[in-house]
């Protein structure tokens, strides 16, 4: 028999062809760290059996005063979270529709499944909330609470208000009690990443302009967020146009109105996925 | 230093680019060529762990390695290896995965199931991946890669670093030995 089909799927074999068929439900959920509709039926069912046990329980056993995270904490069919000593907080809600967990101090490494529906796992901390879109991640939140979030793979947003700060592959993001801070890429340049910094921590249209200059192409995760920002928009257009220059149908006007059309033509124009 | 636009370059150039220029890259702190390396090996990861362990530790593993090597891809000597490196470390994750378990079975025995008249698709399956995990490691990894996870011979050499003839082999004989054990044991 020629084994084709079993190299290179030319030609036919029926017998490896159902075998592919049988098992192709066991294949990695996704090659990459992108959302998917969670497991229905069966599966629901128990989530919401074990939701309900864990309600109850919680509603006699729920902790006043944040307590020790153990070293590891598994949410089955989501993923896991690992805790470094003195991590303090604990598990909010753990439901099909959302697993909540509170950092209060301390620091934990995230691993959420690619199969994981966005947003369902969420790390809430005194000054954001730290939401999964699908990643493995990073998070550390010092005594006064100010949180940093380092993004190894996929992507997590922080949500504080109506106000979301995205943060891929590669990059990092602080909050305080201002609120979330803006992105950077952790492999841009130091002088970049404190201008950014220095922005974060006393915005003001001077330090932007001071993040514009340092800019280059790659740093324009930091550069889209000013388009979000009413007192910098234009700092942030005017250095997008000039590294990246304006995406197709998009109007310079429209980009400082922040118009939301406008700002999703810039995040597609500039590669990106969410 | 320069840093390439990491979001862009996955959308477009990482799928050509060889794993060990992704490997170099990614070393160097380019997140775009980590996640690259993640789009073209997890899958063959996926493979190996599932060679051993049970369906959702192989899922939750995949990423485990993978965050292991993002940590420790400074100690990646030769990154022409990047894709046997990680092998390695998902055969490792597994052998800690199956200790922390006790070396429970990762799934009802054969003759368990062999005494069931029902044979459900997931019964299939369970047997099925009992009868791959029966066979010698070299083809047991490769027939994972190939039936499971959807890659053909040229990706898994690519993945493994394995020559085109040494997978083709792996491919035929492992197969071979696959059809004759289901055969054995009736299978239509």
């Amino acid at each position: 028999m020629s084994d084709d089909y079993l190299w290179n799927r030319s030609g036919r074999d029926e017998d490896v062809e159902r075998l592919e068929q049988l098992l192709e439900p066991l294949a990695l959920q996704s090659d990459v760290p992108r959302p998917r509709a969670g497991n229905p039926g069966r599966l629901a069912i128990v989530a919401a059996a074990a939701a309900l046990l864990v309600a109850i329980l919680a509603s006699v056993l729920r902790p006043v005063e944040p307590s020790a995270l153990p070293e590891r904490i598994d949410f089955p069919d989501v993923g896991h979270v690992r805790t470094e000593p003195g991590a303090r907080g604990r598990v909010i809600r753990q439901s099909p529709e959302q697993v909540r967990l509170r950092l209060d101090r301390g620091t934990i490494h995230a691993s959420i499944g690619a199969h994981v529906k966005p947003r369902l796992f969420q790390v809430e901390t005194p000054v954001t909330t730290c939401v999964d879109l699908g990643c493995i991640y990073t998070l550390t939140v010092d005594a006064e609470g100010r949180s940093v979030v380092s993004v190894t793979l996929g992507r997590v947003a922080f949500v504080d208000g109506a106000r979301e700060v995205y943060i891929p592959t590669g990059a990092s993001c602080r909050a305080s009690r201002r609120g979330s801070g803006t992105p950077a890429y952790d492999g841009a340049a130091p002088e970049f990443i404190a201008a950014v910094h220095a922005f974060d921590d006393a915005p003001s249209v001077e330090r932007a302009r001071r993040v514009a200059s340092l800019a280059r192409k790659e740093d324009r995760l930091t550069l889209w967020h000013f388009l979000q920002d009413a007192a910098v928009v234009e700092v942030g257009c005017d250095a997008l146009v000039r590294l990246w220059e304006l995406p197709p149908d998009v109007t310079r006007e429209a980009t400082l109105r922040r118009d939301p059309d406008a700002l999703a033509a810039w995040k597609r124009h500039l590669g990106y996925t969410w | 230093m320069t840093v390439e636009c990491p979001d862009v370059e996955v959308e477009s150039g990482v799928e050509a680019e060889p794993l060990a220029g992704l490997a170099v890259r990614a070393r160097d702190g380019d997140s775009a060529a980590f996640e690259g390396l993640y789009r073209r090996l997890a899958r063959s990861v996926h493979a190996v762990l599932l060679a051993r362990v049970r369906p959702s530790d192989a899922e939750e593993l995949t990423q485990e390695v993978f965050l292991r090597a993002h940590q420790r891809l400074r100690m990646l000597e030769d990154p022409a290896l990047v894709g046997p490196w990680l092998h390695a470390m998902a055969r490792n994750a597994a052998i800690d995965r199956l200790r922390s378990r006790g070396r429970r079975p990762q799934e009802e025995t054969l003759t368990d199931r062999s005494a069931r008249a029902e044979r459900s698709d997931d019964e299939l399956r369970a047997r099925m991946l009992e009868h791959i995990r029966a066979l010698p490691e070299a083809y047991r990894e490769t027939l994972m890669m190939r039936l499971v996870d959807g890659l053909d011979g040229p990706a898994i050499a690519e993945a493994t670093g394995l020559t085109h003839a040494s997978v083709r082999v792996n491919l035929c004989r492992g197969m071979e030995m696959l059809r004759s054990r289901l055969k054995e044991e009736g299978w239509p």
